[in-house]
């Protein structure tokens, strides 16, 4: 691995944690994707069109994370499970150098 | 001694049958063939963010290059299958272009289940010269490598066809600043698909990008020049010198393996609503699957991601005894310039069309009506419509037209 990758987890409902290498730069969904990180299936590919690639970001990593567009905003109304304040697509978030450590929690359900 | 399951196509049909079967704890042998050398990956972005350099090949692969052998899929890369025994259920196999020298193929493979996602191919342009160098279709990766090579030195680019392969190619083309002709035989972009309002919203969009348009013309012929540079002959009498020619003139369905062992064909390998084929051991999934959609009289191919991947989950559900999914609207998007489309359902024989919020606003869904019944949404930049709109047009709910204008009254509240 070079260094330009950082680790993030994904934890899932029942408690299991998922640590993978994340691409800087790849959006989350791409590296939960591409790492078989489950319950993650973003079905239109990051093109922000289908609200199911749900995550929670919990409080302590949101302002890594920046904040949702309008267009995000609306999707996110769209949600399978329940929508939070932490509710973001995942294709829509950035990995960053400084994301190294932090979890994201995957929700119930996507569709 | 079980044979499994043999998948023929890896692309988003054969590969998610693969990890369906998986995820529903199927525990036999998967055998999944791809006929290119790469890892499988995702085709929309070819013509979309691909093209305009913003995702590379990694960031197109369906899957990590260690979870086919981390699932118990065994991935057989730059592979073909020569031909299909349905009597023996065997397939005879062949190494295809890009296979490494020394890499163990097996002969042949047997299967208890085959799945054919064999997908389509780019249409040539049937013209004289239309087979000429720097004349190419978008259907590959490699095919969208060449484009992208091409695309860096090309100033004048003529596309044939104003579909969506077209257009999305005209989008990427002219925001690096290329000259862009797209020249299309109807009298319209997308004629097939859009009433008359989208198809002119599109093309001004695209004309304020720059793009030049010719419509009801087609090539009739490309010659080449000395210095490289082509010359592109119209039907209607027109020349124009160009760099690179895009062919986006449609698909053809890739059913040569189904036609060979007696497989019911008619525009695609005819499969039943669990996507199985005129044979009990072989099913078809994705692009070269033809099928009767709810409340249409016929049989059709969708070219889409959804299709490819709810078609693939079908058939995993089928082979491992779990409930088979239900059928629902089909939905497709396209990206061009600042226009986010996204389309479900698929009637073109609507009576009456509502349009919610202003085209002007470059922000706005039609709604396709049969009576009361809501057919087909056509959404721009407006995804909240789209997800509400592919459960209500799957169900075909009476949805009242005067709440369908009304901006401020979700969708999501119907149904």
């Amino acid at each position: 691995m070079t260094k330009n990758t950082v680790k993030i987890s994904f934890k899932q409902p029942s408690g299991a944690i998922k640590e993978i290498e994340a691409p800087v730069g790849q959006s989350v969904m791409q590296a939960a994707i591409f790492n078989n990180v489950d319950g993650i299936e973003a079905e239109c590919g990051g093109s922000c069109m289908c609200a199911t690639c749900h995550i929670y970001v919990p409080a302590e990593s949101a302002n890594l994370t920046g904040t949702a567009s309008e267009e995000e905003q609306e999707m996110l109304g769209e949600t399978a499970a329940e929508r939070r304040p932490e509710s973001r697509l995942s294709c829509q978030i950035v990995v960053t150098a400084d994301m190294d450590g932090h979890t994201f929690d995957v929700p119930e359900c996507q569709s | 001694m079980t044979h499994g399951v043999c998948i023929i196509g890896a692309s988003h049909a054969g590969v998610q049958v693969a990890a369906s079967l998986r995820d529903l704890g199927y525990d036999a042998p998967i055998h999944l063939i791809h006929g290119e050398a790469t890892l499988p990956y995702q085709r929309p972005p070819l013509s979309k963010a691909y093209l305009a350099d913003s995702v590379n090949a990694d960031g197109l692969a369906l899957r990590s290059p260690d979870y086919y052998a981390s699932r118990g899929i065994e991935l057989l890369s730059a592979t073909h299958v020569h031909c299909i025994d349905a009597d023996t259920r065997r397939l005879d196999l062949r190494a295809a272009p890009g296979a490494q020298a020394g890499t163990s193929l097996p002969d042949s493979l047997t299967y208890d289940h085959l799945v054919i996602a064999t997908g389509a191919r780019a249409r040539q342009l049937p013209v004289p010269g239309g087979d000429l160098d720097g004349v190419l279709t978008l259907r590959t990766i490699e095919d969208a490598e060449q484009m992208k090579a091409r695309l860096e030195t090309a100033r004048d680019v003529v596309i044939a066809g104003a579909g969506f392969i077209g257009l999305e190619v005209a989008a990427t083309a002219g925001k690096l600043g290329k000259s862009v002709t797209v020249v299309e035989a109807q009298d319209r972009v997308l004629a097939r698909l859009f009433p008359t309002m989208m198809s002119d919203f599109l093309t001004n969009r695209h004309k304020e990008n720059g793009t030049a348009f010719l419509f009801g013309t087609q090539i009739s012929g490309i010659r080449q020049q000395t210095d490289g540079r082509k010359i592109v002959d119209f039907s209607n009498g027109d020349s124009r010198e160009a760099d690179l020619v895009v062919v986006g003139i449609g698909a053809e369905v890739n059913d040569g393996l189904a036609r060979l062992i007696g497989l019911d064909c008619d525009n695609g390998i005819l499969v039943n609503r669990e996507a199985l084929t005129s044979c009990p051991e072989i099913s078809a999934a994705g692009d070269c699957a033809a099928w009767q959609l709810p409340h249409e009289q016929n049989t059709s191919r969708t070219e889409s991601v959804q299709n490819a991947v709810d078609q693939a989950k079908i058939i995993a559900a089928r082979l491992t005894g779990n409930d088979i999914p239900e059928q629902v609207a089909p939905w497709f998007w396209s990206d061009q310039l600042d226009v986010k489309l996204q389309m479900v359902g698929t009637a073109l024989d609507a009576d009456d069309i509502v349009c919610r919020g202003e085209m002007e606003s470059g922000r706005f869904s039609l709604l396709y009506y049969q009576g009361e019944e809501l057919v087909r949404v056509d959404s721009v930049n407006r995804a909240i419509d789209h997800i509400a709109a592919r459960r209500l047009v799957t169900q075909r709910i009476k949805l009242p037209k005067d709440a369908a204008r009304d901006v401020n009254i979700k969708l999501k509240d119907f149904g």
